[in-house]
């Protein structure tokens, strides 16, 4: 268990059998009474946040929280599998769980998944990730302007917008933070 | 030390600072070897401007100070900036710092003003505070204090009256933007006088340092008061009546979505519901006084005569500004020595109980009780929060130049 001086910023925490980290801290002594420790506390699978006021003498329990790499595999539409690199075990996550990182998937990609108690909780993809262009009307060469924009399908099926001068097939960097298109780039290598 | 630079090859750009009257002064000069340095612009005799500061920041590269001699003769000490950025920084906490250290002065200026003593007390006392939440550090065979409040009310049962200290203070563990483990207390005590004069002194006090305020107008505003029952009638929607019940306390927590354990006494439900609904909201359009605490929180203030159907209060009010940030504690002293000895021997127990160290009784304090003390009011105030209050900073972190 945690005692509320050990209490930090990102530090995880489990609460009623769900997990928390914590993003606030701060500890209050009413007049000259039992002091408190108030906190912010951001639910890791709903992602709402809410506000929480420790006795100081009170504990939390540290929730068991882990990252593994694992490799995207195949998708049936709704359930998302993944290979854990180590151990080959398969987990299926669904699209709920995977949130926006459904948008950058391409298969063997790797990303980190996060695990509470055994089960898979959310999904971190790197900030940066190629994709191809599958769909869009045909690129205006010598038009290098990046202000206007069209609309573009990649491949994992993401609708983004994309500089007129690009074209079908080509391949882009995305940022994952934004969801917006960064830069033109080659095919990577292996894909 | 900054050394004396008299030897440029040419003009060059340098900072400096001035002490006048008004405030900090800062320049931009030009030298040259040949002579005086001259003011290079204008803007330079202006009050300290931080966004003129951060303009020329980059083109500032020297330090400066001027040194007036005895004879008449001036002199300019600099030194080097290591780096960019150093200027605006270090103007910005300069001016902070600056503003801590004259709400200092001007604090002991009212209280000189308004006739009080400034004493002072043993920093290492043999029997630090008693209540059962606080604690300090070991020092040899003494304590630090947590308050200088036994020994100021020995000098007040000995005739030294009215007495004010700034006093650092120690608190074990009491870490957060709001509390520090070293701090600085004002305290200041008046004999036959009530909380009434507690709250004239405080209200006067606050419009003295309001000037150096930088939200001088909410600052001359007078406190508002407001009953404690008032508030969680107000906020909660809770009659309180009584402070042994916890049942009422236990459904409103409910009723707000909050859990509770069997084992919390009324005292901690009651700060549970007072921390997270009612706090936030005191003192956020003036300075706001809370009064007739509960009488089980009475601590040294005196009880209050029980109305019947009501919850039973003491004397006691502590003041809130800007949405929650307790700032002083007031108390209409309790004189009985008899009252005091049994309240010192039941934190004793409650201490025991809690595993914690149990300081002796002061039994110097307790004679000088016994002797006859006069009706009187203390209060205790935190001048590091009041200095950030007064900045407009919630953070005590700003404010203190080494954390």
């Amino acid at each position: 268990m945690i005692k509320t001086d050990q209490f930090r910023k990102r530090l995880k925490i489990e609460i009623d059998g769900e997990p928390y980290v914590m993003v606030d801290v701060d500890f209050v002594r009413p007049g000259k009474g039992q002091g408190f420790v108030r906190t912010k506390l951001k639910n890791l699978m709903s992602g709402s946040t809410v506000e929480r006021t420790f006795k100081s003498n009170e504990t939390a329990k540290p929730a068991s929280v882990s990252d593994n790499d694992m490799q995207f595999l195949y998708d049936d539409g709704t359930e998302f599998t993944f290979m854990n690199m180590q151990t080959y075990d398969q987990v299926a996550i669904t699209r709920e769980t995977l949130g926006d990182a459904v948008n950058y998937l391409y298969e063997n990609m790797i990303v980190s998944v996060s695990f509470f108690n055994e089960m898979p909780i959310g999904v971190e993809v790197p900030n940066f990730v190629e994709l191809e262009i599958t769909e869009c009307e045909p690129g205006i060469k010598g038009n290098s302007a990046t202000n206007t924009m069209k609309p573009a399908i990649v491949s994992s099926g993401y609708r983004l917008n994309v500089p007129l001068f690009v074209d079908q097939n080509e391949w882009i960097r995305i940022d994952t933070r934004t969801g917006d298109y960064v830069e033109r780039c080659k095919r990577p290598e292996g894909r | 030390m900054p050394e004396w630079i008299g030897t440029f090859k040419s003009r060059i750009s340098i900072a400096a600072f001035f002490e006048s009257g008004h405030g900090t002064v800062a320049g931009l000069l030009e030298w040259s070897n040949e002579g005086e340095a001259h003011l290079h612009d204008t803007s330079a005799t202006l009050e300290l401007a931080p966004e003129w500061v951060a303009d020329l920041a980059s083109d500032i590269r020297y330090w400066a100070a001027f040194h007036f001699g005895r004879d008449g003769t001036r002199r300019l000490y600099c030194r080097p900036i290591a780096a960019r950025g150093e200027t605006e920084r270090h103007l910005r906490y300069r001016e902070r710092y600056l503003r801590r250290w004259r709400i200092h002065q001007e604090i002991r200026r009212w209280f000189l003003n308004a006739g009080f003593l400034e004493t002072d007390t043993p920093v290492r006392v043999p029997c630090p505070g008693m209540e059962p939440y606080l604690d300090t550090f070991a020092a040899g065979d003494r304590f630090l204090r947590t308050s200088p409040e036994l020994h100021m009310k020995r000098l007040l049962a000995a005739g030294f009256d009215p007495i004010f200290q700034i006093a650092p203070c120690f608190r074990a563990g009491d870490k957060g933007t709001q509390h520090r483990e070293e701090f600085l207390m004002l305290e200041w005590y008046r004999l036959f006088a009530d909380l009434g004069h507690l709250v004239d002194d405080l209200g006067s006090l606050l419009t003295h340092l309001a000037p150096l305020s930088t939200d001088p107008e909410y600052f001359r505003r007078p406190p508002k008061i407001v009953r404690s029952v008032s508030l969680f009638r107000e906020y909660l929607g809770l009659n309180l009546t009584d402070h042994t019940d916890p049942a009422p306390l236990r459904a409103c927590l409910e009723h707000k979505g909050m859990s509770w354990d069997p084992e919390d006494d009324w005292d901690t439900l009651y700060f549970l519901l007072f921390l997270n609904f009612i706090e936030p909201k005191l003192g956020l359009d003036a300075p706001t006084i809370v009064t007739d605490y509960p009488a089980s929180q009475a601590a040294l203030a005196k009880k209050a005569p029980q109305r019947p159907g009501e919850l039973p209060t003491c004397y006691r009010f502590e003041l809130y500004v800007h949405g929650g940030i307790e700032l002083a504690n007031a108390f209409y002293e309790l004189t009985d020595a008899d009252e005091q000895r049994a309240r010192f021997e039941a934190d004793r127990a409650h201490r025991a109980a809690l595993d914690k160290v149990v300081y002796a009784c002061d039994e110097d304090f307790l004679a000088a009780l016994a002797g006859g003390l006069p009706p009187a009011a203390g209060i205790a105030l935190g001048v590091d929060r009041l200095t950030a209050a007064l900045l407009g900073e919630r953070a005590l972190a700003p404010i203190l130049p080494f954390g």
